[in-house]
């Protein structure tokens, strides 16, 4: 039982550390806009442009729900907005499935209340593509040329970069330990301390004499 | 009483405390209002907590102000079904909720989940009702302890199984642990037990009527072993209409062993049969009684939900057998197929190693082609435990017998309850969760494969068994914080 176990626990942990392992662009960020339908498709350099953003402080890249229309993919434009000012940009050609990523310069560094699009190069490509949202009122509808869409655009707001499980670690436990009766990173530990607690009983149930 | 749980074996108690430690890491991993319909059962149980009754069912469910703001402040409508949005994560978003948590401490205007839970029976939420008072505070303060009954709910019902494992399976008490261990660490069920739903009292009576009745197949059915039947019916068909399901095959086990004892089937040999059920109806014909008289709802509260037969559907015999086929199988040859091309794998196997959440968080699709080597394994070295002590099983036939009438019974009332939704609204409504009130079976086929390895490799595939069940339990505990936190 005791080898059993041991073996056991080393595959185990082996397993958990590839997992954690895994790098990829983390996600700060999303505007919850579930996507529903194809809501529009713009041809050319039109200026798209989406209000009631709240980007995350961290933001170093956008993820723009879009289809392109034909191959090769066009380059997409992208600008965050404050009030007043222009806070990032960012133009690119890195397609991901459904979906443009564009990394913004600078980085983000607190979080914005304002615009995606607009106030500098939009959300926009030079080719057809189709964009995916869903069906929104007027007073909050993206706009095509300052024309209402009808409809809200999905935003992913990305980190810079890609990180493994584990240096993203100290967000997880961050996010964890909120939308709880209590909060900070407690929670997580407590959710941490009362797995590992029932894995270790129930490994001493099995090797405790018969 | 006391002299009873003195019985108890230690280890018993041990994987009760595993259990329960599991669930309540899986409360705090999953997040608020993101275990199937637990915004429902939280309503039902903070109206009845407010109210002192339980609510009526209406067409329409509508909160209260508090949990109105919850929902909306943790993104409860754009997180549920949509695996690509997460919950709250960033600290203005955490500081907003706190602020808006306390915006509004209406818990009486709701009107308790009136069209998802309204019209089920009462007892769940009458226990919640106790943390729900205890805890005060936010809507997120009452949830967590709430959250934390339920746990030691799924605590109770690995109990069970571990005593139902004894009774049933004496021959290797090493083996009871093992099941008991495989259920507590099952994700699913430790999943649903971490959150408010009332499947968490259900697979807690369920356990403890198969427990008993497996205590009278082999000790006979004694008043005070009949009394507990009772009792426990009467605990489960308060809890959930589901629990009827059961109540059949119980009754059968109860007159086949009496007639047993007494040699022949007879009005003495009916007596105990006939006192537990009693016993297991009086409370819920109190509760019609109330319903009429005090409270004001259906008599028959299943009478007012979304699966009971009314003027407006006109379903078939025939197409309730076809139906409840194709719920579990595969589709009929000639027909269409209302549940997908293999139910089987996409509803029950899939559901079983891993659908979260609200049936929106899943492996990647190798995990669930990769399972079925496990679970083969599994399930032939049960069967090899079987057929090697098929002589003994022979002997217990009718036991046997017992527990595949009960299954068969179970599965049966929710196929048949979901036909009914399927005819009125053209749903399918499977979910793999419906069927761990059988939970104790799985432990029973779990202990049975580590004896079917043979006494030299009992230890080596027991010992397997649990670890697969943990990493099982951890990997979804991953899946579920990637899902909501990344």
């Amino acid at each position: 039982v005791l080898a059993t176990l041991a073996v056991g626990a080393l595959l185990l942990a082996g397993g958990i550390a590839a997992t954690l392992s895994r790098a990829d662009q983390r996600r700060m960020g999303t505007n919850d806009v579930v996507i529903q339908a194809l809501v529009g498709t713009v041809t050319g350099a039109r200026e798209i442009c989406q209000g009631d953003e709240r980007i995350p402080a961290g933001t170093g890249a956008v993820r723009v729900s879009l289809v392109p229309g034909s191959e090769p993919r066009p380059a997409v434009a992208v600008a965050v907005g404050a009030p007043g000012s222009t806070v990032a940009t960012g133009r690119g050609h890195r397609w991901d499935g459904d979906s443009a990523i564009v990394a913004l310069h600078p980085p983000v560094a607190r979080e914005v209340a304002g615009r995606v699009g607009g106030g500098g190069p939009p959300p926009t490509a030079n080719g057809e593509v189709g964009l995916f949202g869903a069906a929104a009122g007027s007073a909050v509808s993206a706009t095509d040329d300052g024309q209402p869409l009808g409809a809200r655009l999905r935003f992913e707001y990305l980190q810079s970069g890609v990180r493994s499980w584990w240096s993203f670690a100290p967000e997880l436990v961050d996010r964890i330990g909120r939308a709880h009766a209590w909060s900070g990173s407690s929670v997580a530990l407590l959710a941490g301390v009362l797995s590992l607690t029932s894995i270790l009983l129930a490994a001493w149930l099995l090797v405790r004499p018969r | 009483m006391t002299t009873a749980l003195a019985r108890v074996p230690a280890a018993a108690w041990a994987c009760a405390l595993v259990a329960f430690l599991n669930a309540a890491a899986w409360s705090i991993v999953t997040p608020a209002f993101q275990v199937p319909d637990e915004q429902s059962h939280y309503a039902y149980t903070e109206y009845l907590s407010e109210h002192g009754r339980p609510p009526t069912p209406e067409p329409i469910d509508a909160y209260s102000g508090s949990q109105t703001i919850a929902l909306r402040a943790l993104k409860f409508e754009s997180t549920q079904f949509v695996p690509a949005n997460g919950v709250v994560w960033s600290a203005p978003e955490q500081e907003r909720l706190v602020r808006d948590l306390r915006l509004d401490d209406d818990r009486a205007g709701g009107n308790g989940g009136a069209k998802a839970v309204g019209g089920e029976p009462p007892l769940y939420y009458a226990l919640e009702a106790l943390p729900y008072r205890l805890a005060g505070g936010t809507v997120l303060d009452r949830l967590a302890l709430m959250r934390l009954l339920s746990a030691a709910l799924g605590g109770l019902a690995v109990l069970f199984v571990f005593l139902f494992l004894r009774e049933a399976l004496p021959g290797v008490p090493w083996c009871w642990t093992v099941g008991a261990l495989g259920v507590a660490f099952q994700p699913l069920f430790a999943f649903m037990s971490g959150g408010v739903n009332s499947d968490a009292l259900l697979y807690a009576a369920s356990a403890a009527l198969f427990f008993l009745l497996a205590r009278s197949f082999r000790r006979g059915l004694t008043p005070p072993l009949a009394l507990a039947i009772g009792a426990t019916i009467a605990a489960g068909l308060l809890t959930k209409f589901n629990y009827m399901g059961l109540v059949p095959g119980a009754a059968l086990a109860m007159v086949a062993i009496a007639v047993r004892q007494e040699g022949a089937l007879s009005l003495r040999a009916l007596r105990l049969p006939a006192l537990a059920l009693a016993v297991g109806a009086a409370p819920t014909l109190l509760e019609m009684a109330l319903n009429a008289a005090v409270w004001d709802r259906p008599v028959i509260g299943a009478s007012a939900s979304a699966f009971a037969l009314r003027d407006d559907i006109s379903p078939s015999i025939g197409g309730a057998i076809g139906y409840a086929w194709q719920f579990y199988f595969v589709p009929l040859p000639g027909q269409d197929a209302p549940l997908g091309p293999l139910p089987l794998w996409e509803s029950w196997f899939r559901g079983f190693v891993g659908l979260l959440g609200w049936i929106d968080t899943e492996f990647r699709q190798g995990v669930y082609d990769a399972a079925l080597a496990p679970v083969a394994a599994i399930a032939a070295l049960a069967a090899a435990a079987l057929v090697s002590r098929r002589r003994l099983l022979r002997e217990r036939r009718l036991e046997v017998a017992v527990y595949g009438l009960m299954t068969v019974s179970f599965m049966a009332f929710v196929a048949f309850a979901s036909y009914i939704i399927y005819v009125r609204f053209q749903q399918n409504v499977a979910q793999a969760r419906y069927l761990l009130p059988l939970v104790s079976l799985y432990g029973a086929i779990l202990a049975l494969a580590a004896r079917g390895a043979g006494a030299r490799l009992m230890p080596v595939v027991g010992t397997a068994i649990v670890v697969l069940a943990i990493a099982h339990n951890v990997f979804s505990q991953l899946l579920v914080i990637s899902r909501y936190y990344a």
